[in-house]
């Protein structure tokens, strides 16, 4: 699934620390992610994976070193240019942060909140044009939910609003997609078709896909490279091919039981 | 229906009146008869010859509420248009009052709410402006609430003379704060996660409290402005006894001749406005819970 | 598919999505109701010219300063003429008794409201409290029905009258004694707190109140031993919500002509003293704001269980 040609730096971490008033992290992250790379990110809860990818889009300033975005310095973004870099990072959380009120169409208008100005938007909300329902209707197409489009988001299931949040990731024609733990509250099955779907998706878009894990299984059995982070540091860096049962256990401090569950 | 043995039953908690509960309702007990007796309760009062007969004599009209005037006087409107009338005024008046009351509040809940404020503000000029606005707002929210429309229409009255317009404005200042009061607390109770998230990518604060926070707290705004509603029938009501025309106005004529059978039917009037209110708006809070369980 | 296709697909789609007829009809309903608000003519038409309120207005303005100030021009005169008018007047009597009126009516009517709520609720009123059977008795279902309906109507009828109008009545009967201000609260909060008390009932899921009924109590007890105690807190927070209320009520109670706060506002109106109606004025709102910080203090207490 990777696709090589691609070799351009998009985040250079650079001895990045990070700490919570004088807590770490992070500690110590020294790694480069190149553009239209697909990564998993494991690791136990707490041990700093949301950090990580929150200092991804300049939602947090590290504490200590330094990152490159897009070959920038992070620091040395104008609050404009921050907002534009942020526009082109969008976000699957957990909680998937839909406005379960709208119907499904005006929450993937929602993915261009960024791009819009205060006008543009509210036309888009409530008064969209019939090509921009047409290219809607087509992103929900490619996740299976286009029956859904005027449907109100609170009615849908959970695997289908799963679907609309990463329709707004589509419709906001994102250079990375950051998605944040964004299956551990379904069951396997819904978890590694949304997986796939958001691979895909990546792939067509040629967006770089982070994607922080609890599941072990899902991450070695569809990502070309899994980044294990511990404690705040990096455990393994390396294609689910060279990454060692050791390695795994370690990560989580053994606890074979859990891995047995996952896998 | 015979009694078993309760001591079988679980939990500790349901005891009925232990140890605090049983301490809070004697408390509560001894300081509202102390009370009673400073502000010169006395039960013989209540029971009266003279006030139990005036009682029956009024509670007996309501079993025959009157279709016309206890006493007519040619050349009137016919006793029935004038209720149907007088619900009518007081129900201008009530949307009149509210019409404003809700842009008002909601301004007012948009400067006194910290909902959507930047997370992270720099600049500390900024910061001590919100500050600034956020307090005063907050302090006219608590001085409009703390003066009863009945006396801010008293104010109004006496520097303008008695008018609409005068009445409008002085149930608008309470009411604006009060609802500003709740909108804000709605506000602020809902969940910030696509607020959030909005302004991770990339959206401003304003905007993303707009879209993020605004939709889904807009059916609970709507229950509680509709319970608003129904208070300010009410006030209407009152304020037909600084002279604008409302229902209170026309309870009070009649009452003054001792016509109680045309009270009740004022009485009855009202009920059925409010009852029916009641009814639409619980509807309206059903449908809306259905969309968003 | 094709481009048309899509479009027609869509239209479908929107014609097909799920609608609210009620709440389209209530929008409706609302948009008209305000533009016949605002267009109907005054609800009642000024008999005072523009230049006599003007005149008026300029009055009131020059009087609401107060009287010391108005001679010396210092503000600082009127800090003592202030304390004296409260003093003179028994200003801290009539604090007192605006929280005296609030104490007492909002007891009897969370006594009152207490003893019908079980017969209000809709989960206990019937012959099958909290979906156990108790008796199939076609008239005991009946009568449940009735009882129900009866209670609903009197909280209803009760919280629909204002405590302006209820004390107005009541005082062509009781004369001008506290008892017509006391009731008039107390009727009015008395279905308030009926209706807020029901739902806190209705709401009950708990198991508690069924194992009781299911052992062979009656309704009334489970109400009293068993949902009661599980929601004594709530009901203490709607209890001092309305307490709050009441003060905030009993300010104006007064200008019926019972001799209270209100009352002396209207008698500095009716004297044309509008810095002493000021004077007093402030006082009532600072008496509002102390219960308001009052209640809000048992309330917050209240919700971390710490009563």
């Amino acid at each position: 699934m990777t696709k090589p040609a691609q070799k351009k730096a998009a985040f250079v971490f650079e001895e990045v620390k990070h700490c919570y008033s004088g807590v770490p992290a992070l500690e110590k992250i020294d790694l480069k992610i190149n553009e239209g790379e697909k990564i998993a990110i494991v690791g136990p809860s707490g041990s700093g994976k949301s950090t990580f990818l929150n200092i991804i889009n300049a939602s947090i300033q590290p504490t200590h070193g330094n990152i490159k975005i897009f070959g920038k310095d992070s620091h040395l973004y104008s609050p404009k240019e921050l907002k534009a870099l942020r526009s082109n990072i969008s976000l699957i959380p957990q909680n998937l942060a839909l406005v379960n009120s709208f119907r499904v169409w005006q929450n993937v208008i929602t993915g261009g909140i960024g791009h819009y100005g205060f006008l543009k938007l509210i036309k888009n909300l409530f008064a969209p044009s019939k090509n921009k329902l047409a290219d809607i209707h087509s992103i929900l197409e490619r996740v299976g939910i286009e029956e859904k489009l005027y449907s109100i988001t609170s009615t849908l299931s959970g695997g289908q609003k799963q679907r609309v949040a990463v329709a707004r990731s589509i419709f906001q024609s994102p250079s990375t997609i950051l998605a944040d733990e964004p299956v551990s509250s379904v069951d396997p099955a819904r978890a590694a078709s949304l997986v796939k779907i958001l691979l895909k998706v990546a792939e067509e878009e040629e967006a770089t896909l982070l994607m922080s894990l609890h599941n072990l299984d899902l991450a070695m059995r569809h990502f070309p490279r899994i980044i294990g982070i511990r404690n705040g540091n990096v455990h393994f860096d390396q294609s689910p091919d060279q990454i060692s049962q050791s390695q795994l256990e370690e990560l989580y401090e053994l606890k074979e039981s859990e891995i047995l569950q996952d896998g | 229906m015979a009694k078993k043995n309760i001591t079988s039953l679980p939990s500790p908690n349901v005891s009925p009146l232990i140890g605090k509960r049983r301490s809070v309702l004697f408390w509560i007990s001894l300081i509202t008869i102390i009370c009673g007796f400073l502000i010169g309760l006395k039960p013989n009062n209540l029971f009266s010859n003279n006030s139990l007969k005036l009682a029956t004599e009024f509670f007996k009209a309501s079993i025959s509420p009157a279709i016309d005037y206890e006493n007519p006087v040619e050349g009137t409107e016919p006793f029935l248009k004038v209720v149907a009338e007088s619900i009518l005024v007081t129900l201008k008046f009530a949307i009149l009052a509210m019409s404003v009351s809700v842009p008002a509040g909601a301004i007012l809940a948009f400067l006194s709410t910290t909902a959507w404020w930047p997370e992270d503000i720099k600049s500390t000029t900024k910061k001590s402006l919100l500050r600034t606005l956020h307090i005063i707002a907050r302090s006219w929210i608590a001085f409009a609430r703390s003066i009863h429309e009945l006396i801010w229409g008293i104010i109004f009255i006496t520097a303008m003379g008695l008018s609409t317009e005068a009445a409008i404005v002085a149930v608008t200042i309470p009411f604006s704060g009060i609802l500003a009061k709740i909108y804000a607390e709605i506000f602020e109770e809902h969940s910030k996660e696509a607020q959030r998230m909005f302004r991770a990518i990339g959206a401003g604060y304003f905007v993303s409290f707009l879209v993020g926070i605004i939709p889904s707290a807009l059916p609970d705004i709507i229950s509680y402005t509709f319970y608003r509603l129904e208070c300010a029938l009410r006030t209407a009501a009152v304020f037909g006894f600084v002279g604008i025309e409302t229902i209170g106005y026309r309870i009070k004529l009649s009452s003054d001749e001792f016509h109680y059978q045309e009270v009740w039917t004022y009485l009855y009037a009202l009920f059925i406005t409010i009852a029916l209110l009641e009814w639409w708006g619980g509807k309206i809070r059903v449908s809306l819970n259905n969309k968003h369980v | 598919m094709s481009k048309e296709n899509q479009i027609r697909r869509i239209k479908e789609l929107r014609r097909n999505r799920s609608k609210s007829t009620i709440l389209r009809f209530s929008l409706l309903v609302l948009v008209a109701a305000i533009a016949w608000s605002w267009t109907a003519k005054s609800l009642h038409e000024s008999l005072i010219s523009e230049e006599q309120r003007s005149v008026n207005l300029q009055n009131f303005l020059e009087k609401i300063i107060p009287d010391p100030t108005r001679e010396s021009g210092k503000w600082s005169d009127s800090l003592p003429w202030i304390f004296k008018n409260l003093h003179d007047d028994n200003g801290l009597a009539a604090g007192l008794m605006t929280f005296g009126l609030a104490t007492t009516a909002i007891w009897i009517s969370g006594i009152l409201a207490f003893m019908i709520l079980p017969m209000a609720s809709k989960n206990l009123a019937t012959h099958r409290p909290l979906g156990i059977m108790v008796s199939n008795n076609k008239l005991t279902n009946i009568l449940w029905v009735i009882v129900n309906r009866a209670s609903r109507i009197l909280f209803l009828f009760t919280r629909s009258l204002p405590e302006y109008v209820l004390g107005f009545l009541l005082l062509s009967i009781l004369g001008p004694d506290p008892w017509t201000l006391v009731l008039a609260l107390a009727i009015h909060n008395f279905g308030i707190l009926g209706r807020l008390g029901s739902e806190i009932i209705e709401n009950n899921n708990s198991e508690t109140p069924k194992a009781f009924i299911a052992q062979g109590n009656g309704r009334f007890n489970s109400y009293i031993a068993a949902m009661v105690p599980e929601s004594f807190s709530r009901m203490l927070v709607y209890y001092f919500y309305r307490w709050e209320t009441c003060v905030r009520e009993s300010t104006v109670l007064g200008m019926l002509g019972i001799a209270s706060l209100g009352f002396m506002i209207s008698e500095a109106k009716a004297g044309r003293d509008f810095d002493k109606m000021i004077v007093l004025i402030l006082f009532g709102s600072l008496i509002v704001i102390l219960g308001d910080i009052l209640s809000y203090w048992v309330r917050s207490r209240l919700r971390l269980n710490k009563i």
